[in-house]
């Protein structure tokens, strides 16, 4: 006997995604979400219409026996930070000779001169440039644009096609799920700016950091949001920048980075802007990402910007004074040298169509999300900044997840744990010196054994009828594409050199060099890690500044503040608490004068749930009570078309009726007790 | 497959506030994967999951009533226990440095709380633990913290005091905000309710609704109000537990207060726990 393998979700994994399926983007003029709740069978339903194509499963199953086999090196043999072993070489869109696309590539191409030829002379015999008719054909898959480079699935073999790979393409031209099934095995980024001058400006920018004609001081900035009563950043401050601010401080004889962190109330727009007017070596953001309707003015230009601090949380308007986009680099910002890490919805793009529905759904019926796809405009900022551009982004396409470093066991019977290891691993490797396309090796190898973990389920439930929950599969497809979505903007073959290392020889021709010279690197200035969390009673988190002297850590009895702050100015925990008591009183007493009970009916009770407006369920109001204190009372009963009482709706809306009764009853009666217990009865 | 129940806190983190609460049949849902481009919806979501077993429904509702009404018949009782917790923690103080005398700062309030004369009791966990934090005494090993419990969310550690503070808070503002109770049949949603801190209830229903089901969404929403109830009356409690232990003039009271009382009535409704872990057959 088998068993009935669509039965509807229930239990703790249910339970578990519930606050998956809420917010799915922010207005950024409203503050409301744009688009409705995803219901969790609507995700299974999705995620068993995922089909990785044969060569695709292939790959990440190879790649997690890699990852067993192998550690973390993906190129058998070769040593991934050796450009010479490992190869690097640019990717542009196939164009015809002579076409409008063609010169285009040819003005990008002299515009990028400087970096291709530090590549080439790092890289040697293993540099390549695929473009004319070697460079990527609409609608190809990866696999098929593999093998018309002579290479086929599984590990990259750089005398076939090199390793690092820079995609030089908008995301419209090459879509950005080429780039994440390439980034599978090979180690790939991105580039795709509006003007020639913009690419220029990079490629200097590159070539002046690793050439040591500029540098960043040793420093890596943590930014992390948590916005008034909103769960998301509250656990991404907590449970992502905060562990890492200490797992970061805590390696610093090994790195020689300085950590500074703003955190909770100090991430705000000023401070970001400030942070990139000085820019470290490193910056670590973590907040909301901006999401503006398909096609909206500002969507082009401020889509997946960082939401900071400066918002007032969930169901508060957004302003633009709160949240940094591209436009709010300073204009006198030096980014060279600096890489930077956004976590955020969007922010390293948005794709046409809504990933979570395209796989199941196609294209034509996915959501829109955008007009063409986008690469988000703050990181294009960044790296072509007119003072400088900075090495490279790594940021999230699509809406991201906390699925990244909180673990929730698929099948609910776990407990949830935190889980930083890629990140951890990321910046090790950063802060190490090695190149970033190598240092995202475990978000890759994490992408990779997610998808695998969730191809094999689907085929046990396909192939075996296995019984399964919805919320088991809508859990794992959700990890997965999440898990894949991390990419890189720049050249992944970028790195931060490591303390006292010599740069590399400038390129052979160095065609344009510019204004953009800047002044030798500059000492890395010392400052203090922070071990500190959040402030215990505020929630505010430490400011730590580069100019402050370390801080002693004196052990002090503990005070938490109950009562009154150190100065006995600020309320305590008690009196916080006290007032939120009092406010319910308030509530009760307001309120108590008159209760009212209406019952509706509606077809579509899921809309209610969604919370859509009323016309939109076609719920009917069915029945009606309202109490006065007094004794009035209003009554409308339900009744049928035959002119019956309703008696199951009759039935049910009186006994709510009672209970509300008796509930508002006892509600009195308990704060009544507090009241008496304050008149000190 | 049984009946469930499950609450959703989009608005906050109530992964650690429901063990710590441990009032009726509820499990939270665990926070972790939320999605960074947006805040959550405020109202938290009661979710009664159903089989289409009826009488099995009701039997898990039942049983849900009942842990939700021995809750409540515990929470009757704090206030006198906490008071004699109080008197048998100035009680070993008083011992400790010498008889009372009536010049003695706290006479006054001591006498107000029980008579010194009075033969004394054995204590329970909670009473034990809240003298020995008053008293620089050695609380004895929670029966919950044993390796045999079979929900290992059965003791949770002590939250941090920052993390107490927001835990608070929150509890206050799922207590007196809005709430959604969805029930649902094998997965399918029949009834939802949408209640207010003082009652006011809108009912949404399907059309067809037989009188079953319309009584288990009831029964459902009696659970998810009684409970809300108790978690009011924790703060309560606690408020004033808090304020009078701030009075008492005891060695860390006045900055421990919160903590202190929150942590008895917790460990007093953890008492259902361990008296449901003591009679649940060891396999």
């Amino acid at each position: 006997m088998t068993q009935d393998t669509r039965k509807p979700a229930g239990g703790a994994a249910s339970a578990a995604l519930a606050q998956l399926m809420i917010g799915n983007g922010v207005d950024a003029t409203t503050g409301e979400y744009l688009l409705p709740p995803i219901e969790i069978r609507e995700l299974a339903r999705l995620a068993t219409g995922v089909r990785l194509d044969g060569a695709e499963l292939t790959d990440v199953r190879g790649k997690t026996i890699q990852k067993v086999a192998l550690s973390a090196t993906v190129v058998e043999g070769v040593d991934p930070n050796d450009l010479t072993q490992t190869g690097w070489a640019v990717v542009f869109p196939a164009a015809d000779t002579g076409s409008e696309a063609a010169a285009r590539q040819a003005a990008i191409r002299e515009a990028l001169a400087p970096l291709l030829a530090l590549r080439r002379a790092a890289a040697g015999a293993l540099y390549r440039e695929y473009a004319g008719e070697l460079g990527y054909l609409p609608g190809e898959t990866k696999q098929q644009y593999l093998a018309r480079l002579g290479a086929g699935p599984g590990p990259a073999r750089p005398e076939k096609v090199p390793y690092y790979l820079l995609l030089i393409a908008t995301p419209e031209e090459i879509p950005f799920r080429i780039q994440y099934q390439l980034d599978v095995h090979y180690a790939v980024g991105r580039i795709a700016f509006d003007t020639v001058e913009e690419y220029a400006r990079y490629a200097h920018g590159v070539v002046d950091a690793e050439t040591g004609r500029a540098g960043r001081p040793r420093r890596a900035a943590f930014f992390g949001v948590a916005n008034p009563n909103d769960a998301a950043t509250r656990l991404s401050a907590d449970h992502l920048v905060l562990p890492l601010v200490e797992y970061t401080g805590g390696r610093r004889a090994e790195h020689g980075f300085a950590v500074d962190s703003h955190l909770g109330d100090a991430a705000t727009r000023g401070k970001l802007t400030e942070l990139l007017g000085d820019a470290p070596a490193l910056l670590f953001t973590a907040s909301h990402g901006m999401g503006f309707p398909c096609g909206d003015p500002g969507q082009r230009d401020r889509q997946g910007a960082i939401l900071c601090q400066d918002w007032g949380g969930p169901g508060t308007p957004v302003a633009r004074e709160h949240y940094f986009a591209g436009e709010d680099v300073p204009a006198g910002a030096d980014l060279r040298g600096m890489i930077g890490v956004l976590f955020a919805c969007y922010g390293g793009g948005t794709p046409t169509r809504d990933e979570f529905t395209r796989r199941a759904l196609g294209e034509a019926q996915a959501r829109q999300l955008a007009p063409a796809a986008l690469l988000a405009r703050l990181p294009q900022r960044l790296l072509a900044h007119p003072g400088g551009g900075a090495l490279a982004v790594i940021a999230h396409v699509d809406r991201a997840w906390g699925s990244a470093f909180l673990w929730i066991d698929a099948q609910g019977k776990g407990t949830t744990q935190r889980h930083l290891d890629v990140f951890e691993s990321l910046l090790d490797s950063l802060l190490g010196g090695k190149r970033l396309g190598c240092a995202m090796e475990a978000f890759n190898l994490r992408y990779a054994e997610l998808a695998a973990d969730l191809a094999e389920r689907i085929e046990q439930i396909q192939l075996y009828d296995e019984h399964y929950e919805d919320a088991e599969l809508a859990h794992m497809w959700i990890c997965n594409s999440d898990a894949r979505n991390y990419a890189v903007i720049g050249d992944p073959a970028v790195r931060i050199l490591r303390a006292g290392e010599r740069a590399a020889a400038p390129p052979p021709t160095q065609a344009t060099q510019t204004a953009t010279e800047r002044s030798e690197m500059p000492e890395a200035r010392d400052t203090h890690d922070t071990q500190d969390s959040h402030d215990p009673v505020t929630g505010n988190y430490p400011v730590v500044r580069d100019d402050e002297p370390p801080r002693p850590r004196a052990i002090e009895p503990a005070s938490y503040g109950w009562f009154g702050g150190k100065d006995d100015k600020e309320p305590g925990a008690l009196v916080r608490l006290g007032n939120k008591v009092g406010e319910v009183l308030a509530e009760v007493f307001n309120d108590a004068a008159v209760l009212e009970v209406k019952t509706y009916t509606s077809d579509d009770l899921q809309a209610v749930a969604a919370g859509q407006p009323l016309p939109a369920t076609g719920a009917r109001l069915r029945a009606y009570t309202r109490c006065k204190l007094d004794g009035d009372t209003e009554v409308c009963v339900p009744v049928r078309t035959d002119g019956a009482i309703d008696e199951a709706l009759w039935t049910l809306h009186v006994e709510m009726v009672k209970q509300a009764q008796a509930h508002r009853a006892e509600l009195l009666k308990t704060v009544l007790s507090l009241f008496s217990s304050r008149l000190g009865k | 497959m049984s009946a469930t129940f499950h609450l959703e806190d989009p608005g906050g983190d109530l992964a650690s506030a429901l063990p710590e609460l441990a009032v009726g049949p509820w499990r939270y849902a665990p926070a972790g994967l939320v999605a960074f481009d947006a805040g959550g919806p405020a109202t938290p979501r009661w979710r009664v999951d159903l089989v289409r077993d009826g009488a099995a429904s009701h039997q898990a509702l039942a049983s849900g009533e009942r842990s939700v009404a021995r809750s409540h018949a515990l929470l009757d009782d704090v206030p006198r226990r906490l008071a004699d917790a109080l008197d048998r923690a100035l009680d070993d103080r008083s011992l400790a440095a010498g008889p009372p005398t009536r010049e003695s700062p706290t006479w006054g309030r001591l006498a107000s709380f029980a008579d010194l004369g009075a033969p004394r009791a054995p204590v329970r966990t909670a009473e034990a633990r809240l003298i020995a934090a008053l008293t620089g005494g050695i609380a004895p090993l929670e029966l919950d913290q044993l390796a045999w419990s079979a929900e290992p969310s059965a003791a949770p550690a002590e939250p941090e005091p920052g993390r107490l503070a927001q835990l608070l808070d929150r509890v206050a503002d799922l207590a007196r905000g809005r709430s959604r109770i969805e029930t649902r049949v094998e997965g399918a949603l029949v009834a939802q309710s949408l209640t207010t801190l003082t009652g006011d209830t809108e009912l949404w229903i399907a059309p067809r609704l037989s009188l079953t089901g319309a009584r288990l969404h009831a029964r459902s929403v009696a659970v998810a109000v009684r409970t809300r109830h108790a978690w009011a009356r924790v703060l309560t409690l606690t408020v004033r537990g808090a304020g009078r232990l701030a009075l008492l003039g005891l060695p860390g009271g006045a900055l421990s207060a919160v903590p202190l009382v929150w942590r008895f009535v917790r460990d007093v409704l953890r008492e259902l726990r361990r008296r449901d872990a003591a009679l649940r057959p060891a396999v």
